[in-house]
């Protein structure tokens, strides 16, 4: 089926001056002009970056107390509650201080969508939402974060709630009153 | 203190709402304006699970004592000022109770309060989190709140109290269930209450820490996290746990039990209610006898030999090392005559399997020969451990090859010893590790096909190595010694190329002319119903969750 | 008219523990007449008449008790005596046993006739020393001289008395935790019912009895029913009492007195008034630390069963414990709470943790950390603590936080408005 079209309006058909496009070339100009005085609006990136604001939701990480313990527990409530199963714990036993840690934590960056139900859910305050949201990797194994990564894209989030200091003082050993 | 009062005389049943007509050993009572007939000796809280009402308890166990000390199933009775417990007042003629009044609301509120005012908040890292009666009931009857804001007492936690279990003391709510399942039901007596007042603590006797046989029974008594079972601990959260029912292939009991699954893998194995079986109980060697599964090598595919005899197996497809099996069997029987084929099937397998293996071995291949181990150890106990730790042995007997015979199976083995049968077929069994035979003897064989689930050695030795489904990736009915059959289920997706015995026995077979269609283990079954009087009218839908009793001769 | 003691009649006498004496004053007699004259049916029967009431604390009537005895014989009877006498406060038991055992003996010999008992289990308390080597002395004694043993006195009645030391837990005082720690377990009550004259020592039929109410069976065999019904206030509360005063009077002391006598006149009277001329009356616990507190206003109350009901608390044990003006509520009701929350057995929900909580609420108190809800919480746990337990320990400390938070409520107030104790410097115990 062959096309149909209206044929496109060339400027000579606006007149002789038009012709020359020397009004469309000054009307941009004074535009470019314009806004050489303006605000710049364009950022430098990557050397320039956003500034974001406090509840951006970036990607997750783990964080450590001011002991540098890490403050997760491996109670799956994470991994349980994220919607696109980005989440991938095994648990293990810590011989002194909380019997419990993850062993492995991975967070399968691919996946996430970040939208912050882990950190909603986590009842020791220790995954929360980064202002990081650059990421990249040549391949897919790249973008699972392991614990490591996590940790120490959390760093270290002191905590008022000392909820397991007997327990991490006398490392385990419980008292009777 | 005061001495208590002496009882005073019952008081006579009022006319009150109507109350049903009881019979000489039932006693009629309204709990909640419900009329509820019950049989006499029977408790109010039994009476009102019976009518569909839930008393909240702790201590309370059907299996065990009454101890009456958490408190938490305190109802109103009519004429009784007191709150009475529901776990030890008996259901009498005309009784009037309330479990949902203003007054039994708000102690169930005060009962909830003490109970967590010492207990840690630190379901995040307890096992038991998911299902927790703490949990459940501070949901359900709790204030949500505390107005303790005393430091709690504080016990040892993570305490070693026994080869299998870890004890939190912290965690404990003291109901002593533990304590009446070791003096009541294991009757070891390991465990006690120790100290007094809210730092009492449940503990044991110096040098004899909690191991028995039955040990993982107070865990999963245990209403809170206080005990835990070690090979389970930190291993999964129970709310991703899902519950298959099946039966226990450990011994000749035949435990029902929970295989809870995840990832397709099981996690931990529970016992089943079952009055007729086990009670409420399994042993602790049930228990992890999902272990092998993840210990032991499986075997992934089909391994076959190349022609060539003494080469290394290798991977095969299922078509190819069925035809190979099977060109092996005949050629054997060509040369030898059939007198120099013989089978070992094993009684741990289900009466599909061994139905199949009678069919397909026996009557389509020809072998006129078929032994069946038995597995014996130690003693039959007081509780449910038998000395048979054939779980099929009697399936074996009525819809298989016979029933376990040592002599039978050691004159296969000596035969083949001596050169007088040339092909063994072994179906879930491994003589060469259990050392009925030695390597020697069975490289003297012309053809070894086996059927297992894992690389044992006798699998390893094998002209043929077809993987067949482990504990919990098939369908099958076990008969227990009392003669009660009961079904096994599929919790898990068969590893790998595993296929169920029955299929490949089938398959086998019908290398040979095995006539019948066998499209699923409940087809198996329905022919074992109709062929062995036994079986007769049982199908797997009628064995149901409780299993049903064969009819012996 | 001066009172002549007949529960203490020969306590204070030199040798007044040996056999010898007890004859020589004429004890035994009332066995030998029921031996001789009566019969256990008889003897019940007469126990009842007298309107002999328990002296252990409930105040339960003795003879009824016993008639609760199921009428088949298929199993043994036991008589318990419960001498594990541990009410703060509380230490007549303990004089009897020490001073005159032989008249406790002899009302254990005749009520176990009367109950048709062969076996008596003498349950006493482990720190008792003294009283253990007098009881077992006299024990002896009595085995040597035919009271016990077999046929007794000639009369074919057969009884064997077995002296058990407790290991000194409170708890064992309550009539089932006795019963446990008797059979070789931990002391812990039992659920009720079934009761133990039902279903009692090793699952058999079984009468605990208090070692005060014992005594008075002797009395009540040597003169009568009829006798022993008119001292006292009849009807229903006949007899003597021994009567334990502690606390702040001039001579704290064990005083006989017949039920019924004024709770002044045994303070200024018997005990010598108050210790300290410049500090009034402020309170008396009338029954044993357990009980209700009186204050000083409720305090003109005759010391009886059903008076002291009357006046908002119980005769308990009849240990009056008296406080003056420089007791402070909330350092007292914590001295108990610590007493409690050491002795609860630990079985059951509410009296184990909410003992405890009692302790670290008046801890804070007294420290001068108290909250103003910390008043009302006081009384709403022991509220919640009250009648929910298995035994009468719930009761136990239930009633005495909800009675000293109630009558001296503007001293715990006072606790928290001013951040502590205002009587922190004088508050003593002599």
């Amino acid at each position: 089926m062959p096309l149909k079209g209206t044929p496109v309006k060339r400027a000579a058909h606006a007149g002789l001056l038009a012709a020359t496009y020397l009004p469309s070339i000054l009307k941009g100009m004074w535009i470019t002009l314009r806004h050489i005085f303006r605000r710049k609006v364009t950022m430098q990136y990557p050397e320039e970056t956003w500034k974001l604001p406090d509840n951006y939701r970036g990607l997750p990480a783990l964080v450590r107390d001011d002991q540098a313990r890490v403050k997760c527990v491996a109670c799956f409530l994470c991994e349980y509650v994220c919607p696109p199963k980005a989440i991938h714990i095994e648990a293990q036993e810590i011989p002194t201080g909380v019997e419990k840690g993850p062993k492995v934590f991975d967070i399968n960056m691919l996946r996430c969508i970040m939208c912050g139900y882990c950190e909603e859910v986590c009842p020791e305050q220790a995954i929360f939402l980064t202002k990081e949201y650059t990421t990249v990797g040549v391949n897919r194994e790249e973008m699972i974060y392991h614990k490591d990564r996590l940790l120490e894209m959390g760093g270290i989030r002191p905590d008022p709630i000392k909820k397991w200091a007997h327990l991490t003082a006398e490392a385990g050993s419980g008292t009777h009153r | 203190m005061a001495e208590p009062k002496e009882p005073q005389q019952p008081p006579s049943p009022p006319p009150g709402p109507a109350l049903p007509a009881a019979g000489p050993d039932d006693v009629s009572l309204l709990i909640d304006d419900r009329p509820v007939v019950v049989r006499k000796g029977t408790t109010v809280l039994q009476a009102a699970e019976q009518a569909g009402l839930l008393v909240p308890h702790y201590c309370y166990h059907a299996g065990l004592s009454i101890a009456g000390n958490c408190r938490m199933c305190l109802v109103e009775i009519e004429k009784a000022p007191k709150l009475q417990i529901g776990c030890a007042t008996a259901a009498a003629q005309g009784m009037v109770v309330r479990t949902q009044t203003a007054r039994v609301k708000s102690t169930r509120e005060a009962i909830m309060e003490f109970l967590l005012i010492n207990h840690p908040l630190d379901c995040p890292i307890c096992d038991q989190a998911g299902e927790c009666r703490l949990q459940q009931y501070e949901a359900a009857y709790g204030a949500g709140r505390s107005r303790f804001n005393e430091e709690k007492v504080h016990f040892p936690k993570r305490y070693d109290i026994g080869r299998n279990v870890v004890f939190d003391a912290e965690r404990c709510i003291k109901c002593t269930r533990c304590v009446r399942f070791c003096d009541e039901v294991s009757k070891t007596h390991e465990l006690a209450l120790f100290d007094r007042g809210d730092h009492a603590i449940i503990g044991t006797f110096p040098g004899r820490p909690l191991d028995n046989p039955y040990s993982g029974n107070t865990v999963d008594i245990c209403p809170v996290g206080a005990l835990t079972w070690k090979p389970f601990r930190f291993r999964a959260r129970v709310w991703f746990l899902r519950d298959v029912p099946s039966a226990c292939a450990g011994c000749a009991r035949g435990c029902s039990v929970n295989l809870a699954t995840y990832n397709n893998r099981i996690h931990r194995i529970t016992p089943r209610q079952n009055m007729q079986v086990n009670r409420f109980w399994i042993c602790d060697a049930g228990r992890e006898s999902h272990a092998p599964l993840s210990e032991r090598p499986r075997l992934a595919g089909p391994r076959a030999l190349a022609a060539c005899k003494g080469g290394p197996q290798q991977e095969a497809a299922w078509e190819e090392a069925l035809d190979r099996a099977a060109e092996l069997l005949r050629e054997t029987a060509k040369a030898h005559g059939s007198g120099a084929l013989a089978g070992i099937v094993s009684a741990r397998l289900s009466v599909e399997d061994l139905h199949l293996a009678r069919k397909a071995l026996s009557e389509a291949a020809g072998i006129p020969r078929l032994g069946v181990p038995p597995h014996v150890e130690g003693e039959d106990d007081h509780l449910l451990i038998r000395r048979d730790r054939t779980p099929n042995a009697k399936g074996a007997a009525l819809a298989g090859p016979g029933a376990p015979h040592a002599g039978r199976v050691k004159e296969i083995l000596e035969d083949v010893a001596a050169g007088r049968v040339r092909a063994l077929v072994v179906v879930g069994e491994d003589p060469l590790g259990d050392g009925l035979i030695d390597a020697a003897a069975l490289g003297r064989l012309d053809a070894l096909i086996v059927i297992d689930w894992w690389k044992s050695p006798t699998a390893e030795a094998a002209h043929v190595a077809l993987p067949s489904c482990g504990y919990g990736e098939c369908e099958g009915v076990l008969v227990n010694f009392e003669g009660r059959a009961q079904r096994m289920r599929a919790a898990l997706r068969p590893w790998a190329e595993a296929e169920p015995t029955w299929r490949i026995l089938r398959e086998l077979g019908r290398r040979f002319g095995l006539a019948g269609e066998y499209p699923t283990a409940s087809a198996v079954f329905d022919e074992v119903a109709a062929t062995v009087p036994a079986f007769a009218g049982l199908s797997h839908r009628a064995l149901g969750g409780l299993g049903a009793v064969v009819k012996e001769a | 008219m001066p009172y002549e003691p007949l529960l203490l009649r020969n306590a204070g006498k030199p040798g007044s523990e040996t056999i010898d004496a007890y004859l020589a004053s004429g004890g035994y007699q009332g066995l030998r007449r029921v031996l001789k004259e009566s019969t256990p049916e008889k003897m019940v029967e007469e126990v009842k008449a007298s309107g002999l009431r328990g002296r252990g604390g409930a105040g339960f009537a003795t003879g009824v008790k016993w008639g609760f005895l199921p009428k088949t014989r298929d199993k043994p009877r036991y008589l318990c005596i419960n001498a594990d006498e541990s009410e703060p406060g509380t230490f007549k038991d303990r004089l009897l046993i020490e001073k005159d055992p032989h008249l406790v003996l002899e009302g254990i010999i005749l009520s176990a006739y009367a109950i048709e008992c062969r076996t008596a289990f003498f349950y006493i308390r482990g720190e008792f020393h003294q009283g253990c080597r007098v009881f077992q002395r006299a024990v002896d004694e009595a085995y040597a001289k035919g009271f016990l043993g077999k046929n007794i006195l000639g009369s074919g009645y057969d009884l064997d008395l077995v002296l058990y030391r407790g290991a000194g837990a409170y708890i064992c005082g309550e009539e089932t935790a006795l019963l446990e720690s008797l059979e070789g377990k931990r002391g812990l009550p039992r659920i009720k019912p079934p009761f133990p004259a039902i279903v009692g020592l090793y699952g058999c039929p079984t009468i605990i009895n208090n070692v005060e109410t014992l005594a008075n069976v002797t009395l009540i065999a040597e003169r009568g029913a009829a006798w022993y019904a008119t001292i006292g206030r009849p009807p229903k509360n006949t007899g003597p009492k021994l009567y334990c005063l502690s606390g702040h009077v001039k001579r704290p002391g064990v005083y006989e007195a017949p039920l019924g006598v004024p709770l002044m006149e045994l303070i200024e009277e018997r005990a010598g008034g108050l210790l300290r001329p410049d500090r009034p009356l402020k309170a008396v616990v009338p029954g044993g630390s357990s009980m209700r507190i009186l204050p000083a206003s409720k305090c003109d109350v005759l010391m009886d069963f059903d008076s002291l009901v009357a006046a908002g608390s119980m005769l308990g044990s009849a240990a009056v414990i008296v406080m003056d003006a420089g007791t402070c509520m909330v350092w007292a009701l914590l001295s108990l709470a610590r007493f409690y929350a050491h002795e609860s057995c630990g079985q059951c929900t509410p009296c184990r943790e909410g003992t405890g909580w009692f302790v670290k609420i008046l801890e804070r108190l007294e420290a001068g950390q108290g909250r103003p809800e910390d008043v009302d919480l006081l009384t709403d746990v022991a509220n919640k603590v009250e009648g929910n337990t298995i035994c009468p320990f719930g009761e136990a400390i239930a009633w005495p936080v909800q009675s000293y938070v109630k009558t001296f409520r503007e001293e715990y107030e006072e606790h928290v408005r001013r951040k502590g104790c205002p009587l922190a410097a004088t508050a003593t115990v002599s």
